[in-house]
């Protein structure tokens, strides 16, 4: 299969200059954004970051995405990029530090050059929040982990915690039931926030377990995770575990756009409620808004609008290109 | 001498990470993680560049013994040592820039 593989190896650090459309994130929204805007006969340029296909490759089912049930995380976003890249957009492996207004459009300096263009859309998406609870930092890659999709088949026969209980927290608890002897939940409400077909799913599975009401205090371990600490409703509570997968939100990766465009207290791009920011220009695709659904459905058709709306301004300034 | 990003088994680890005066860097990847197929170009080029360093790679899944013992529970981990002591843990993804910057800072402890 062509895709995430060929493209990452094959490509050189991309050739930085001017292009009609600069797309900050090679997720869902950007991908979707690059193919529309690529179709619009745009001259487009994707800066994918470090993740190719976002936070969807990292997700091994998706079972919400019309038209493709059972699909594959990864496969889901390598043929969203291959399409991008047939309709005649660029994808370039290079990490957007800074976004400034120029006199010419924007200047978005990566660690692989600057690009310009008068169109930038900002679709960097969101990464992992910590807990911030001691042992975390510490044991990272040593039992505490991000990605159950990732690294779900080191924790084989082996007893797992997962914090959260949202979305995402109960599907990778699901998908690491495929391997551990135990997969145990902890969740510091009496109630799961994830879709009632997944909270089912993960209540009747044998292997999985759900700690209601609790918080997790504390990673122990010495060269690997051995135990944690939960603030339960009966008191402290310590549990040996050899895995600690944390699903407790995400924060938008929003950086090197502060100051280009106003961002909510939660570090969202503020948006008129599409996909317009506070900068005349700049439009903003995905999970990196605040919006209420964060989902790959909604981040493709943000990317589709956002590549209308780039069309549309480019029409009403042809100075700018 | 510009050298290579290497492909070693488990049971190699031990003789290719004893070296004296010289710095190893050995990358433990597997074949269905992303993260580690983009970091793998990255190692590839800084193996041409830092001459002080040699680069291996090992797939867990053929070395579980090995990474079992090193408790590696999450891929890519990339493990620095010197004289056959391990100096150095980075977990996760890391472009070339940063790498460099990292294991040059390392080299002298
Ligand atoms: C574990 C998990 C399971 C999920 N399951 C589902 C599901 O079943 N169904 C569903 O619909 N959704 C699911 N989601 C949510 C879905 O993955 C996201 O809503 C979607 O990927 C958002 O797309 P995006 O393009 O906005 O952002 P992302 O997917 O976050 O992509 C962001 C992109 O920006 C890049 N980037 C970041 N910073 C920079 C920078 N400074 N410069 C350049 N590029 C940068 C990254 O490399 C990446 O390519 C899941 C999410 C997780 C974490």
């Amino acid at each position: 299969m062509i895709g995430l593989v060929a493209g990452i190896v094959g490509q050189p650090s991309g050739p930085a200059g001017r292009r009609d459309v600069v797309i900050a994130g090679g997720g869902p929204a950007g991908l979707t954004a690059a193919l529309y805007s690529a179709r619009y006969r745009l001259s487009t340029v994707v800066l994918e970051g470090y993740q190719p296909g976002g936070q969807a490759a990292l997700t091994d089912r998706i079972d919400n995405y019309p038209g493709v049930p059972g699909a594959r995380g990864h496969e889901l976003a390598s043929l969203m990029r291959s399409q991008a890249v047939e309709a005649g957009a660029e994808i370039v492996p290079a990490r957007a530090v800074r976004s400034v207004h120029s006199e010419e459009g924007f200047a978005t300096e990566t660690d692989s050059g600057t690009f310009e263009s008068p169109v930038l859309v900002i679709a960097t998406g969101a990464a992992p929040k910590k807990l911030g609870v001691p042992g975390e930092e510490r044991l990272y890659g040593r039992g505490v982990s991000y990605c159950a999709t990732c690294d779900a088949p080191f924790f084989r026969g082996r007893r797992v915690l997962v914090v959260g209980g949202g979305d995402s927290a109960v599907k990778e608890a699901l998908h690491l039931a495929g391997y551990a002897s135990s997969v145990t939940v902890v969740h510091r409400r009496d109630a799961l926030r994830a879709e009632p077909v997944l909270a089912s799913k993960l209540l009747k599975n044998p292997v999985c377990g759900v700690i209601w009401n609790s918080r997790l205090l504390e990673i122990r371990g010495g060269d690997g995770v051995e135990s944690v600490l939960l603030e339960t409703p009966g008191g402290p509570r310590e549990l040996e575990m050899d895995g600690v997968f944390v699903y407790v939100g995400r924060r938008a990766e929003t950086d090197p756009f502060r100051g280009l465009v106003e961002l909510g207290d939660d570090g969202t791009v503020v948006t008129d409620g599409t996909v317009r920011t506070s900068r005349e220009g700049v439009f903003a695709a995905g999970d990196v808004t605040g919006r209420e659904l964060r989902q790959i459905i909604t981040a493709a058709a943000d990317g589709a609008r956002a590549a209308a709306a780039a069309y549309d301004y480019l029409q009403h300034h042809p100075a700018a290109v | 001498m510009a050298g290579i990003l290497k492909k070693i088994s488990g049971k190699e680890l031990a003789v290719v990470t004893a070296v004296k005066d010289r710095n190893v860097l050995v990358d433990f990847s597997a074949s269905w993680c992303g993260p580690c197929r983009m970091l793998h170009p990255q190692l590839e080029q800084l193996a041409a560049e830092m001459a002080g360093w040699d680069f291996y790679e090992i797939d867990v899944d053929e070395a579980q013994e090995e990474a079992g013992k090193l408790g590696i529970r999450s891929v890519p981990t990339m493990i620095a040592y010197s004289g056959g002591r391990e100096i150095e843990r980075l977990v996760g993804f890391r472009d070339k820039a940063s790498l460099k910057t990292q294991l040059s800072g390392i080299a002298g402890k």
